[in-house]
């Protein structure tokens, strides 16, 4: 799928070509709108979070001068909700039956604009107006961002346009690197080549016909794609996902003496795929330049949520510790910085989108307003401070939430179990403070609780 | 219970018989006497320990013999509007997990609790593998590992009771053999005197599992009003 199904290239061109047309005709031209979506990407992978880069594109886009948001939580801690909220700014909980049955059933959603075709945002016809020209839109979703690259669109596409580019080259299994990457970059200098069969093993072959026979018991990923990499080590978390975990293989795994390269091959297989992402992006940029087009783009790097790389014998993005539920979102909006300006204040994935019609010079009306969550970061964007989310709510069966003040609380609702963090003195979550202050826990529990059932509630975070 | 909220449709797809099952109260009471019987009454608590009882005396709740088991563990906070209140006692054949949520409006009682019987339904439904491996792309829970509804009378209404294997760190969900090491009984059970919502759990070690007497331990559970 090159593109997005017509129904939702409809939605993009409802939602962004109003846009446009609600700036009327003698506001100023339009910006084009380039929004890279990367699955899974972490911000310890990002240059401008961390000293550790496999990202030198973004890092030069944000040092040119980018907002880069610190604290930005996402909704949830997988794709489906996050995309709801990013194109509707509405709670994803408001979206239907469809939407909540991702919660309990692991329901693969693969047309997003079904998804979304029956929220009430899209039908109200509140940001229609008379003259202007609408947006060119495309929108590619699970795609390499490389595959993206080579649609003749790219080349041809004319100002003013809406990008949305949502790429799954960081999701396991991890094999892309192998397949995408240019050879100049980063899956040969990373892995060494006695490494081979590994990157062959992650293509989730049954047959060990090629394996190391010494290996094959204690395989990453055979047992992987056998048990589900997220069951690895429940039993030792008190965790448990539905799946029938095979004890003997994860004895055999965890006892194995390769299991520490394994892991150590893992987080270079996922930085090479970053790495490759990043080169892929840097050719997108670099033919929008060409083009003359950057400089009248608002571009927008984000993750729609991290990855965990077995921090506390964590794989894939179920749990919502910071390096899933806190992923990179770096905004340039051109003429607007000179140079990198981090944002500290904690904002939420329903913001986005009231954020980006606001720089392209959208007014919402009231009615529009009223039927949406999230609020344009303008103001915070040009210097005002404000709480513009007091609180952040992800969840999966495991539901999470985040003060701007750095108390989170996460609850494991199949177990009961609660955790509790400030992620100011504790960023990488490390001293579980539960029970250790019984008011703080209880006002998190309390708040996260009316959220969960969608009771009215003080402090909200419009 | 109708399914009025987003999160409980899941509850009666799961349990059919949720609302027409039940389960005699004699029936129930029978292995209650059994189980005193045969234990020789609960194991006294080690001295100077609170009981489940003494616990549940704030709200109005007595557990019966179950509630003179002694509360090992115990963490109550207090939100603005509403506490939370977990408590974990033993009396040596049986351990009971209770997390008690209050003051919550029958409404919104309903929904949390219908919410907490879909999450614990979740556990047991099947599952995408988010993998293409050669191996499965859909992993089905076995019949045999299913949790067994079943009706019983408590706190003056009928409250619907799973059974369902644990791990050894007393978490229900679908286990290989050898990770069961207990069996136990779930269940959520509205207050109304107190408006408090009640999240049981009882376990037992798998091989000496006592289902009527676990079944039984719940059904004693009641109000304390107009005694």
């Amino acid at each position: 799928m090159m593109r997005l199904p017509r129904r939702s290239c409809l939605f993009a061109s409802i939602l962004f070509g109003c846009a446009a047309l609600a700036a009327g005709p003698d506001a100023a031209p339009p910006k084009n709108i380039l929004i890279v979506c990367i699955n899974c990407l972490r911000k310890d992978r990002v240059g401008a979070y961390s000293r550790v880069s496999n990202t030198p594109n973004i890092d030069a886009l944000a040092k040119s001068g980018a907002f880069v948001f610190k604290n930005y939580v996402t909704r949830a801690t997988w794709t489906e909700p996050c995309l709801f909220e990013l194109f509707t700014a509405r709670d994803f909980r408001r979206g239907g039956r469809r939407i909540l049955e991702t919660l309990h059933v692991n329901k693969e959603i693969t047309d997003p604009g079904a998804m979304l075709g029956d929220i009430s945002l899209l039908d109200s016809g509140a940001m229609l107006a008379p003259g202007g020209k609408p947006y060119n839109c495309l929108w590619s979703y699970r795609q390499r961002l490389d595959q993206v690259l080579e649609l003749n669109v790219i080349r041809t596409i004319q100002p003013p346009f809406v990008m949305f580019c949502h790429t799954t080259s960081l999701h396991i299994p991890f094999a892309t690197a192998r397949d995408s990457v240019d050879p100049r970059t980063a899956v040969d200098a990373l892995l060494p080549s006695s490494h081979e069969h590994y990157l062959k093993s992650l293509a989730f072959t049954k047959d060990p016909k090629g394996l190391p026979g010494d290996t094959i018991p204690a395989n990453m990923s055979f047992m992987m794609a056998a048990f589900g990499a997220e069951t690895a080590l429940c039993r030792k978390l008190g965790a448990n996902y539905g799946w029938i975990v095979n004890e003997q293989l994860l004895s055999a795994w965890r006892g194995s003496p390769t299991y520490d390269m394994e892991i150590d091959i893992l987080r270079r297989l996922y930085g090479a795929n970053v790495r490759a992402t990043d080169c892929a992006l840097g050719r997108l940029l670099a033919l929008l330049k060409r083009r003359g087009l950057l400089d009248s783009t608002i571009v927008v790097i984000m993750g729609d949520h991290g990855e965990h790389l077995m921090e506390r014998g964590y794989l894939e993005h179920w749990m919502p510790y910071d390096e899933v539920i806190s992923p990179p979102l770096i905004v340039k909006v051109p003429g607007m910085l000179t140079e990198r300006k981090s944002i500290e204040e904690q904002v939420w994935t329903r913001h986005l989108l009231p954020t980006l019609l606001a720089l392209a010079g959208v007014t919402l009306n009231e009615k529009t307003r009223k039927g949406i969550d999230g609020r344009s970061l303008l103001p915070l964007l040009r210097g005002k401070r404000e709480d513009i989310a007091a609180f952040a709510v992800s969840e999966r069966r495991t539901h999470m939430i985040r003060k701007n003040d750095g108390w989170k609380l996460i609850w494991h609702r199949t177990t009961g179990k609660k955790e509790l963090y400030n992620v100011k003195t504790d960023p990488g979550e490390r001293r579980d403070l539960a029970g250790k202050h019984p008011e703080i826990q209880a006002a998190l529990e309390e708040e996260l609780l009316l959220h969960v059932l969608g009771a009215p509630q003080g402090g909200s975070d419009r | 219970m109708q399914p009025d909220s987003p999160l409980d449709w899941g509850v009666l797809r799961a349990y059919p018989g949720f609302v027409n099952a039940s389960v005699s109260r004699a029936a129930v009471l029978a292995p209650v006497l059994a189980l005193v019987v045969v234990s020789g009454g609960c194991r006294p608590p080690a001295s100077g320990a609170r009981t489940l009882n003494a616990a549940l005396g704030e709200y109005g709740i007595d557990f019966g013999a179950m509630g003179k088991a002694a509360v090992i563990d115990e963490f109550k906070r207090q939100g603005k509007k509403m506490a939370f209140h977990t408590l974990v006692a033993t009396n040596g054949r049986l351990r009971a997990e209770l997390e008690i949520t209050s003051p919550l409006p029958q409404p919104l009682a309903k929904r949390y609790g219908a919410s907490k019987y879909a999450v614990f339904d979740s556990l047991y439904d099947p599952h995408r593998h988010p993998y293409p491996g050669a191996i499965t792309t859909l992993i089905r829970c076995p019949k045999d590992k299913k949790p067994e509804p079943v009706q019983v009378p408590a706190l003056g209404g009928n409250v619907l009771v799973l059974l369902a294997d644990a791990s050894g760190r007393y978490t229900f969900g679908v286990w290989q053999k050898g990770l069961v090491k207990h069996r136990g009984a779930y269940c959520v059970v509205y207050h109304a005197g107190s408006k408090s919502l009640l999240e049981v759990k009882l376990f037992q070690p798998s091989g000496q599992f006592e289902r009527d007497a676990v079944l039984a331990a719940i059904g004693s559970l009641r109000s304390l009003e107009g005694r």
